[in-house]
């Protein structure tokens, strides 16, 4: 992966953005709005290959399904949490999400030539398995055509989550987060 | 509950200099602020924007003045809510059961770990767009005594002492998509199936299961003379014990990262993904540089001149027959064509100076570039001496 340290890399166009925010409960999302800001997206990361990659990343598509925008990004669908854990020497700590049900946005350049917009996301209770697509969703149209649940696959042999081993993580037993009052 | 506790009262810029459109938009919500508190939520809101902006890479000077924090902007939120805190309840060990009416719904305990600190996404995202449409980040102030935060989408941290370095490691995962350089889980003597990572290489810059020199993706920080793998973890059923056998600033591949025990690796010992209170190891950081590239503002031509006259002042210089540092005036213009459409140069010498440039032919271009490289090294001589005056005057 190729980053430059010049200050000088040319700017990226256009200076116009798409906002696309996003609901989602479980493991399922759900495009909710959609939304050109005349603003700068963030410059993109590679576009070579990622097949097998982990993590969770939006891809900007043309026709011909080339990438041509990819940001890495930190999985804003929050099946798994991390905490502070109060230990300095071992400050955080995270647990898996069972009940992970909220909202997110994303930014990505407004290119003319982007006909879809593309969620990759590793399975839940797998960070470090190979990510697959969970959503896309049609820029000119802006409708969504796809919303897989990506945690229904079993997680690679040898990966599992503390839910998945049974134990009790830290911290105390899981739950997802109550509503309050 | 949630927004009928509390009122929306403004949005107020506390840092950065630039359009909304050409920065990077940093924006700072506060919870569990009654009216009467806010005035300790803008003391707050300045000490994150103190601590961020002395954090490397945002204090790293670019060229001259302009800094990478100068990248951003950050604009507060005030938001009034009914009570002080969040809500802590007893069902965490050590929860007060403390209640806090409040706009963004702040509670610890989250998950059933005391620490974790949540609010409502979908009403800050709302109120941040609502008020700051060109928003990159948010990150949500939670007016509590309790050290807790957390991350996602909206990033929290509390009021207690050093929490607000769990706000800046958030912003690595959530402005810059880094990833977790600890090698836990759960935590350390805790986790059981955690030994070992599994072959999918992390999309995320800074882990790998990668430690070959040649093809590492963060190969060009390595030196030759650094070991690889740096370190190894000699019983992958455990947290590797071993201190840091070379430099802290050494980057190589150091096993346990990415929540594993063994077979993934971190750039360099310690950084600020890994642990607070650490600064952002190399990665990160050229990570965090590329991303706030674009939103740099633009070399203001005038104040190099300002600062040309400065220099030949100090160091008696001939710029006519010596032109070198006038050429950076070149090298800089050459490099506002990034942006074309806004190239209207400021002074008529200054137009002279550039006029021709396009027709240029390479041989002449590559004489000008050593040229201006020659007068680069020159000013940084001068910025030393000026330093060093600095210095000898204090």
């Amino acid at each position: 992966m190729a980053y430059s340290d010049s200050p000088y890399d040319p700017p990226q166009r256009p200076a116009r953005a798409l906002r696309l925010i996003f609901s989602y409960k479980g493991s399922r999302t759900k495009l909710e709005s959609k939304h050109s800001i005349e603003m700068m997206a963030l410059p993109s990361d590679t576009t070579e290959d990622y097949k097998d990659r982990s993590g969770f990343w939006v891809e900007l598509r043309d026709k011909q399904e080339r990438v041509v925008y990819r940001r890495i990004m930190r999985n804003p669908i929050q099946v798994e949490l991390e905490a502070p854990s109060g230990d300095p020497s071992r400050p955080f700590t995270r647990i898996e999400n069972p009940n992970p049900e909220g909202t997110f946005s994303v930014l990505v350049p407004d290119f003319e030539t982007a006909e879809a917009l593309v969620l990759y996301s590793s399975p839940a209770g797998a960070t470090a398995r190979a990510a697959r697509e969970i959503t896309r969703v049609l820029l000119k149209e802006g409708r969504q055509i796809s919303s897989s649940a990506s945690d229904e696959e079993p997680p690679a042999s040898g990966e599992k989550g503390p839910a998945e081993s049974g134990k009790t993580p830290r911290g105390g037993k899981t739950g997802g987060r109550k509503g309050k009052k | 509950m949630g927004t009928s506790d509390g009122t929306v009262l403004g949005v107020t810029k506390i840092a950065g200099s630039g359009s909304a459109s050409a920065r990077y938009n940093v924006v700072l919500l506060g919870d569990g602020y009654r009216a009467t508190e806010m005035a300790q939520y803008a003391t707050n809101a300045q000490s994150f924007v103190d601590a961020l902006f002395a954090t490397p890479p945002f204090n790293e000077t670019v060229l001259f003045s302009t800094r990478y924090s100068s990248a951003l902007n950050v604009w507060r939120v005030d938001v009034t809510s009914t009570q002080s805190g969040a809500d802590d309840p007893t069902s965490c060990t050590g929860g007060t059961g403390a209640t806090a009416a409040t706009y963004f719904d702040a509670r610890f305990c989250n998950s059933g770990i005391r620490r974790l600190l949540q609010v409502n996404n979908a009403t800050a995202i709302n109120v941040a767009t609502a008020q700051v449409p060109h928003w990159h980040m948010i990150m949500v102030l939670v007016n509590s005594s309790i050290y807790g935060g957390g991350g996602g989408d909206v990033a929290t941290y509390s009021m207690a002492p050093d929490a607000l370095e769990i706000g800046i490691h958030e912003m690595g995962h959530t402005a810059f998509g880094l990833a977790d350089e600890y090698e836990y889980w759960a935590g350390c003597g805790v986790d059981t199936t955690r030994n070992n990572h599994p072959a999918s290489e992390p999309g995320e810059p800074n882990v790998t299961i990668n430690s070959n020199r040649a093809t590492i993706k963060w190969g060009d920080l390595i030196l030759p003379t650094t070991p690889m793998p740096t370190t190894s973890n000699a019983n992958c059923a455990l947290c590797d014990p071993q201190p840091n056998p070379v430099g802290t600033s050494t980057v190589g591949a150091f096993e346990g990262a990415h929540y594993y025990h063994c077979d993934a690796f971190r750039p360099q010992f310690n950084c600020k993904m890994r642990a607070l209170g650490q600064d952002f190891c190399a990665v990160c950081k050229r990570v965090i540089r590329h991303t706030l590239n674009p939103f740099l503002p633009k070399v203001k031509i005038p104040d190099l001149f300002d600062l040309l006259d400065y220099l030949r002042g100090k160091l008696k210089g001939d710029w006519v027959s010596d032109p070198g540092p006038l050429e950076i005036l070149r090298l800089l213009e050459i490099l506002a064509r990034g942006r074309p459409e806004e190239l209207k140069p400021q002074v008529d010498d200054l137009s002279t100076l550039i006029a021709g440039i396009d027709q240029m032919s390479s041989f002449e271009l590559r004489g000008a570039l050593l040229r201006v490289r020659s007068g680069i090294a020159r000013l940084e001589t001068a910025a030393k001496l000026i330093e060093n005056q600095i210095e000898g005057k204090r």
